[in-house]
Order: C-alpha cells, then sequence, then structure tokens
C-alpha cells in the first residue's frame, strides 16, 4: 500500500539552516493494517505523516503508494485520494461554517453524486459520534469535538489508508478511546489501513506491528513485544505502557510473572 | 480564600439561535496554597470557567459572581492591571502565542503591559526565564521561532510568570507533548507552586497526572460542577465515575481490577509506588503461605 525506500528528507535544504528530518527510512505499510508510528516530539514522525501524502517530497529515497511515486505530479490527486492524513490541530483543518459543508468538502471534489455525499457526511459523523452537531458550526466547539470533526472530514473521502498524526492528543480519555474504537472498526468494516502516529503507549499496543523512530531513524519494529523493552524505550524518550512497567517494576522485587503482559487485564491474571 | 465563585452562569450568544449554555449556577471555593484540578470532557465548560477567572470573558449581567483575591470581578471598570498580576493564565498550546523578535522580549511582553519600570521588567525576565528551567544569556537574544517546542512551551509559560501571579492558572499544559516532556512540565508546575504561585488550577485529560498533583480534584459535567473532592476519594467513588464517564488513573484501574478478584486492596489507590508494594507483599504473603503449606 505504502513503501518507503531509503527516504532522507531535509527542512530547508541547501540552506545554512538545513535540518535533516528522517534519515534513511525503509518501511511498508500494507493493505488493512494497523500500524503505529511512535517516537519522541521532534523525532521526525510528522514528517512521515506529510511525506506518506505527498505533502512533502523526499530529496533522497521514494515514497510509493498504491505504485505511484508521490514525486509524480500527475497522480498526486489519486495519492490524496488513496491517503487521508488527520494532522494534531484542527483548528487548521476547518474550512466551512457549517459542520455538514465541512465534511462534504472532500466528497464533493471527488465529483459523487449528492445522494452519496449525503450518505458519507452522515456516516463520517455518525463515526466519530458528532451527529447531533451537524447543522451547528464548528468554530463554536471544544477542541476534542473540532478534532473528531476533522477526522470525519476525511472519513467522508473514503480513503484506504487513514494516517492519524497525534489526533487524539487534544481529546480526553474516553474520547480517545471513541476514536481509537472507530479506526478500529473501519480497519474491521472498510478493510482500511490505519497509521496512528502518537506517543500513548496504551494505544500502540493495539496496533499490528509498531516502528519507533528516534532522529529520523528507525530504531526499533516489530509487534507489541517491543513495548516491554523499557531500557531501549526510555533511551528514546519513551516509556513503556502502564502494565508492562508496573510487570518489570514487580519482577524487580521478585514477584514472578510471565514474559508478555502489556495490558492490565494480563497482569491481573498473572498476580490473582 | 483565594477564589470564590458564586452562582455563576453563561450562556454563549444569548437569544440566538446559536444561544448555548455554557456553564450553570457554579459554586465553587478555591483556597489559597491549593492545586486545584478540573476535569471533564470536552465540552462540558472548563475553559469557559477559567476564562472567567481572568477577565477575558466577563461575568454577563445578573448571572453570578467571582471575586478573587478580594477583586470583585462583576465590577464594571475592573482594574485589569491589578487582576492580572494576581492571575496567570496559561492557555492550551501556549507556544502558538509567542510572536516578538527575541525570546526576552517576548517574555517581557505582559510585565511591560503591567507598566513597571525598564530594570524591574528586565529583572523579572530573567527570574522567569530561570524558573521554567532554561537558561536566560543562552536563550534572551534568540528568536523564540527558532527554539525547539518544548523551550518553545516553557517560554511562553515564563511570559506570564514575569508578571509574577499569585495565582497561576493551566489549560492542559502537557497536551501534545510526549512522555518526557510531559513529566517535565509537571515537575515544573509544582516547582512554581512551590517558588512563585502559591495557588495552582490546572485543567488536565490525563487522570494519572492530576491524580498526582492536585490535592482537590472538580468534576465538570455539561456546564456543572458535580463534585469536588481530593483524588484518592474521588477515584474512589465509581457510582461518580461511571456516571459522568471518567477513567480511572492507571494504578486505580489495576487496583479495582485486583480488588474485583477479591484481592484486599484499596480501590482508591492512585500511586504506582504505592500499588507496587501492595501486591509485592501480597505475592510475598501468598509464597509464605505456600511453604507452610508444604511443611504442614
Amino acid at each position: 500500500m505504502i513503501e518507503f525506500k531509503n527516504v532522507s528528507y531535509y527542512y530547508n535544504a541547501g540552506t545554512p539552516e538545513q535540518v535533516r528530518a528522517t534519515k534513511k527510512l525503509s518501511f511498508t505499510i500494507g493493505e488493512g493494517e494497523f500500524v503505529a508510528l511512535v517516537g519522541h516530539n521532534g523525532s521526525g514522525k510528522s514528517t512521515v505523516a506529510r511525506l506518506m501524502n505527498g505533502l512533502l517530497i523526499p530529496q533522497r529515497g521514494e515514497v510509493i503508494v498504491d505504485g505511484n511515486l508521490t514525486s509524480d505530479n500527475k497522480k498526486i490527486f489519486d495519492i490524496r485520494k488513496t491517503v487521508g492524513v488527520v494532522f494534531q490541530n484542527p483548528d487548521n483543518q476547518m474550512i466551512a461554517s457549517i459542520i455538514e459543508d465541512d465534511i462534504a468538502f472532500g466528497p464533493e471534489n471527488l465529483g459523487l453524486p449528492p445522494e452519496e455525499i449525503r450518505k458519507r457526511v452522515d456516516w463520517a459523523l455518525e463515526s466519530v459520534g458528532m451527529s447531533e452537531h451537524k447543522r451547528g458550526t464548528p468554530f463554536r466547539l471544544s477542541g476534542g469535538q473540532k478534532q473528531r470533526i476533522a477526522i470525519a472530514g476525511i472519513l467522508a473521502i473514503k480513503p484506504r489508508v487513514l494516517v492519524l498524526d497525534e489526533s487524539t492528543a487534544m481529546l480526553d480519555p474516553v474520547g480517545r478511546e471513541e476514536v481509537l474504537k472507530t479506526v478500529m472498526e473501519l480497519k474491521e468494516k472498510e478493510g482500511m489501513s490505519i497509521v496512528l502516529i502518537t506517543h500513548f503507549m496504551e494505544e500502540a499496543i493495539k496496533a499490528d506491528r509498531i516502528i519507533a523512530l528516534d532522529k529520523g531513524e528507525k530504531v526499533l519494529e516489530g509487534g507489541r513485544e517491543i513495548l516491554s523493552m523499557s531500557n531501549e524505550l526510555d533511551r528514546i524518550g519513551l516509556d513503556a505502557p502502564f502494565a508492562a512497567r508496573v510487570a518489570g517494576k514487580l519482577r524487580e522485587k521478585g514477584v514472578s510473572l510471565a514474559d508478555n503482559i502489556y495490558e492490565i487485564e494480563e497482569l491481573v491474571r498473572n498476580i490473582m | 480564600m483565594s477564589i470564590i465563585i458564586k452562582n455563576l452562569s453563561y450562556t454563549y450568544n444569548p437569544k440566538s439561535i446559536f444561544e448555548k449554555v455554557a456553564l450553570k449556577n457554579i459554586n465553587l471555593q478555591i483556597e489559597n496554597g491549593d492545586f486545584f484540578g478540573i476535569i471533564g470532557h470536552t465540552g462540558s465548560g472548563k475553559s469557559t470557567l477559567i476564562n472567567h477567572l481572568n477577565a477575558l470573558t466577563r461575568i454577563q449581567k445578573g448571572s453570578g459572581e467571582i471575586i478573587i483575591q478580594g477583586i470583585d470581578l462583576t465590577q464594571k471598570k475592573l482594574d485589569f492591571r491589578r487582576l492580572r498580576s494576581e492571575v496567570g493564565m496559561v492557555f492550551q498550546y501556549p507556544e502558538y502565542q509567542l510572536f516578538d523578535e527575541t525570546v526576552a522580549k517576548d517574555v517581557g511582553f505582559g510585565a511591560r503591559n503591567l507598566k513597571l519600570d525598564k530594570k524591574e521588567i528586565e529583572w523579572r525576565v530573567k527570574e522567569a526565564i530561570e524558573l521554567v528551567g532554561l537558561n536566560y544569556e543562552e536563550i534572551k537574544d534568540r528568536s523564540p521561532f527558532e527554539i525547539s517546542g518544548g523551550q518553545k512551551r516553557r517560554a511562553a509559560i515564563a511570559g506570564v510568570l514575569a508578571m509574577r501571579p499569585k495565582i497561576l492558572i493551566l489549560d492542559e499544559p502537557t497536551a501534545g507533548l510526549d512522555p518526557r516532556g510531559k513529566k517535565e512540565i509537571l515537575d515544573l508546575v509544582q516547582n512554581i507552586k512551590e517558588k512563585m504561585c502559591r495557588t495552582i488550577v490546572m485543567i488536565s485529560h490525563n487522570m494519572d497526572e492530576i491524580a498526582r498533583v492536585a490535592n482537590k480534584i472538580a468534576v465538570m459535567h455539561k456546564g456543572e460542577i458535580v463534585c469536588v473532592k481530593p483524588p484518592k476519594e474521588l477515584f474512589s467513588e465509581r457510582e461518580i465515575l461511571k456516571k459522568y464517564n471518567i477513567s480511572m488513573p492507571q494504578a486505580t484501574l489495576l487496583a479495582n481490577e485486583l480488588a474485583d478478584k477479591g484481592f484486599e486492596i484499596d480501590r482508591g489507590i492512585v500511586d504506582e509506588e504505592e500499588l507496587i508494594e501492595k501486591i509485592t507483599n501480597y505475592s510475598g504473603q501468598i509464597a509464605n503461605d505456600e511453604e507452610i503449606n508444604l511443611n504442614l
């Protein structure tokens, strides 16, 4: 679905202020796969999101979406239809003064018939639990509610890959859980690929695969077992998930526990 | 008493089709020395409430009163300068508000508006920058746009501290930061409380964080304050948590799961270390019992 081949990206390339944001980054995102991309602030995660839909074009290496190079100008429309990115700050993503108009913007640009647009707008708002606000204005919503509208706006385009760039950072825990549940359902029902960029390790556990970045480089990749590597995670400024961390501390105190503990339920089963 | 709020209500766009009640009859007292937490879902009225506290949002006529350090916020000709040297406000993502040429000028903006003399401003700017853990000499002449994200947030907080408020209000100060950044800012807020602002009011969505630092937590729901309790009490009240859909700190969640399985443990535990100690003792006990059984 998406392939990164030795991708290096430099901001202010060719000037004295040149900064390298990613370094020889290679990985793939498969069809229907749920991948979490983790790393501390400034590790290059958001640059990766922008590289995925051709908002940024790498100076070295290639980003290939569904067989198309993001550097190919003629394909950029297809690429943006395939890869939908929801960013951190919803205020920069609102364009209309009525919520349902805002959501309809994407599908309208795809030239869909009005009935289909209606259906998608209703479905997208339903998916994020904001149907009751559809005739309201996005500018009067709270931060978390705005973020759900931003997510719905991308969902209405029905991209095959949904990239969430710390899009839940402004939500409360319950809101975050709801969005995560929505995302999991989209993966199950629609076969959507999900790229979740986050530093909430409790969210990353749910992914099929986890990729950790540090200074623009891939430092860890694998299933959730990498989340028990507390020392490595600590070195790159991340925390192990709560249950894995507590399990580690209990083992240090001589409590015997099984090896693979990442979630609270698993820890409870092991203690009792 | 530091902050007294009586019967405060607020309606956005009153008497129009966009009318929306944001606050309903809020009564609240925040005492000197409190680290007062406010939690509640997005849209529950938290930000509307704190915007009242430094009069960014004015109290609507006949909609209650607020008294802060003796200043009555209902009066028409409010002395804003005096109020803002009492109450400092750090908004969500405060780094987006940096604007000046240099960090020192930016940090000094609020203090300049207090019409202090030049020497005093310079001294306060230095003090504030150092209090947030930045190196004054190194950073004062740099552009606030070329420093790192974490430094920007600290600089933005310093701008508020340069007004030397006695009460500091923070709206989700750790939002969007990675785990290390979150911890650093939380430590910083505790340090500010010790050194400058005796009273802290903090909105947070992170239950682990608020349970760790606050001595009282208010829960907001649909524009009302539904309860005010110390963290340990609040997080052991399952009815309240369930009714208002409040999640527990991770440690409390684990303690409750264990309690459900018959483990004798306080359901209100919010501290990870305390929990680990309890589990360790329990496991030791079990190991002991097994040994005794074997000896029999």
